[in-house]
């Protein structure tokens, strides 16, 4: 700024040579007052005696009297107002300058005018002064205008403020649960990856990487059919039927090295959002080391089947020829009848624990089969008739359903032979065993009934009976040879035929076991 | 009438109880342990009946099936076996069969019947 123009130092120096007037007009007029004094009391002899003199020494002092008030006024009516008032729209241009607040150029601009209208003023007359005082006054209502905006800036700027903390405290929650989710995905023991509609990649965690032996670069905006060319894509999916669209299926990798191939088991399920599908959810899970333990089982079973049976048939069947041989000893007979009923039970536990692996491995498929119950449950009668002859039963059958079933034959049997067997073992000699057969109207089921008037279950137990390994204590009295698998088998192969199975027993009455089940099975087991 | 039969078991034990029950019942039987033997004497020779084990070393039960059924589609074939999957009765069905036992599960006496019986039909 310009040094001659600074309206600062011009009202200093004003101010500083009204002062020293002021002083100087005291002074004088202390001093004529003195005189004045002194030459009205004749106490000292002046100059001036005479009273033109005297006169003009009072005008004089008169005068200056005038003169200073005259100073004095000009100096607290119009100069100090016009200074402070400056000095404040200074001091304000100052500060607002300091400030980003507000317009610059506006506010430079404004002082610009005032410094040039206190240069006008530090040199202009009375009249100019008041002129440019009006003109400062219109500017200072300006001025407070913009402070005032200044003001309600700054407010909006703390609150401004104060919003953004608020949303830095939020984006810091917002990292720290997007951390938590992280840390959650990426302890998934599964594979987990997640497309878009569109089938690209937008999520994968760290146990699919160590699966599929990638890294996220190489795999995150990716179309999946590019990473994994096998798998199901929910792409094609309406909205109808995405409900219930989950999906399972196993897929051959091959790891990006090439020397591991792997099957891996993908469960992938649609994302649904107010009726959208966003995209897809697949899981993955690597089950190569599973299947093949899976797969060494099911040979075992299988080799299980063969070699445990073999001996078994071998043992019954060479029994046999001793029991039907005419010329052997009585007592070696015992002896052979011994041997051929525990070759029975060998077989009968080996027929249940390869039933029990069937169903736990998940292997059991049925062969369905056009079956008349009647000629069916008649040949099952027919193998258990040594039984019912040894203890005297009375076997009785009312198979009222003659159209026939669709069912498995192996497996019916297992279920049917089971509980007869049961029936046969667990009732006393001179019983009735009964077999009846008859339809459900509305159901399209079949009930097949079977009834002994044997030792019955126990109240106390007749919640566990169907547990694997399960035998009630009045059963294991009379009774050692059973294994406590018979019913668990019967009522897990019920269940895959859709069926349902239950009983009624009274401890020493009997038993009736009621078998529900399609009159078509379905063979998806 | 003398019936001819091949009975093809490898597990020495049960071929000599089958052999003996049905001998004893006046059928002339023929006793065959190896799936390729088996193949051999089939091609050669005929019987009013077979009774065909599934697991036999040399060719299984289901491979000699297939060439009993290529030679002749009447020829009366047991399977007297201890696989009990419905799959593998299935599977031999399909090719054509009169019979299907498991032996652990049939007593030779009402198996020999049975044998006696289908001959007769």
């Amino acid at each position: 700024m310009n040094k001659k123009s600074n309206p600062l130092i011009k009202a200093v120096t004003f101010r500083v040579f009204t002062l020293l007037v002021l002083l100087f007009t005291i002074i004088i007029y202390i001093i004529i007052l003195g005189l004045a004094y002194l030459q009205y009391t004749g106490g000292i002899d002046i100059i001036y005696t005479d009273t033109t003199t005297h006169l003009l020494i009072t005008l004089v002092g008169v005068l200056f009297v005038i003169g200073w008030f005259l100073s004095y006024t000009l100096y607290i009516g119009i100069i100090k107002p016009v200074y402070e008032t400056l000095n404040i729209i200074s001091e304000t241009v100052s500060n607002l300058i300091s400030k980003d607040e507000i317009d610059k150029e506006q506010v430079v601009y404004l002082s610009e005018f005032i410094n040039h209208s206190l240069f006008q003023l530090s040199k202009s007359s009375l009249t100019h002064k008041i002129n440019l005082s009006l003109i400062t006054e219109s500017y200072l209502k300006k001025l407070g205008e913009l402070m005032r905006q200044n003001e309600e800036l700054t407010n909006s700027q703390q609150e401004l403020s104060r919003l953004v903390e608020q949303l830095k405290d939020q984006q810091e929650l917002l990292e720290l649960e997007k951390a938590k989710t992280n840390a959650i995905i990426d302890s998934i023991p599964n594979g987990l990856l997640v497309t878009g509609k569109d089938g690209n990649i937008f999520l994968v965690n760290k146990e699919l990487e160590k699966i599929l032996g990638l890294v996220v670069d190489d795999v995150l905006g990716k179309f999946i059919y590019n990473i994994l060319p096998d798998i199901h894509l929910n792409k094609e999916l309406t909205k109808k039927d995405s409900e219930n669209h989950r999906y399972t299926s196993f897929l051959d990798y091959k790891s990006i090295d090439q020397k591991k191939n792997m099957i891996l088991e993908n469960t992938s399920n649609p994302i649904i959002l107010n009726n959208d599908i966003l995209g897809t959810v697949f899981v993955l899970r690597d089950t190569t080391q599973e299947l093949a333990t899976e797969r060494a089982q099911k040979e075992f079973v299988s080799l299980a089947s063969h070699q445990l049976r073999t001996p078994i048939t071998s043992i019954k069947w060479n029994a046999e020829i001793i029991l039907s041989n005419n010329i052997v000893d009585k007592e070696v007979k015992l002896a052979a009848n011994d041997i051929y009923k525990e070759g029975i039970r060998m077989e009968k536990l080996v027929n249940s624990l390869l039933n029990l692996s069937r169903i736990d491995l998940g292997t059991i498929k049925f062969n369905i089969q056009e079956l008349y119950l009647d000629k069916y449950t008649e040949e099952i009668s027919q193998t258990l008739k040594p039984e019912i002859n040894e203890k005297n039963l009375s076997f009785e059958t009312d198979i009222k359903f003659k159209n026939p079933i669709k069912n498995d034959p192996v497996y019916l049997d297992i279920i049917l032979t089971n509980i007869l067997y049961n029936a046969i073992k667990y009732t006393n000699t001179n019983g009735i065993i009964r077999l009846k057969a008859d339809i459900i109207p509305d159901k399209e089921k079949v009930l097949i009934t079977i009834s002994d008037t044997g030792i019955g279950i126990p109240q106390s137990q007749q919640s566990q009976i169907f547990s694997r390994l399960f035998r009630a204590d009045n059963a294991k009295n009379s009774h050692t040879d059973g294994n406590g698998l018979g019913l668990y088998v019967v009522k897990k192969l019920i269940e895959l035929m859709n069926g349902n199975v239950w009983f009624e027993s009274q401890e020493n009455k009997g038993t009736t076991f009621f078998i529900e089940l399609p009159i078509v099975i379905n063979t998806e087991v | 009438m003398s019936y001819r039969i091949l009975i093809i078991e490898d597990e020495p034990a049960i071929a000599r109880v089958l052999d003996l029950k049905l001998r004893q019942i006046g059928i002339e039987t023929e006793v065959v342990n190896d799936g390729s033997l088996a193949l051999d004497i089939i091609s050669k020779d005929d019987f009013d009946c077979i009774l065909l084990d599934l697991i036999l070393p040399g060719a299984d039960g289901f491979t000699i099936l297939e060439a009993i059924r290529k030679k002749s589609k009447s020829t009366k074939v047991i399977i007297m076996t201890n696989l009990g999957q419905s799959e593998d009765r299935a599977r031999v069905e399909k090719l054509g069969i009169t019979a299907y036992y498991v032996k652990s599960e049939v007593p030779i006496s009402q198996l020999t019947e049975l044998v006696k019986q289908i001959l007769m039909t």
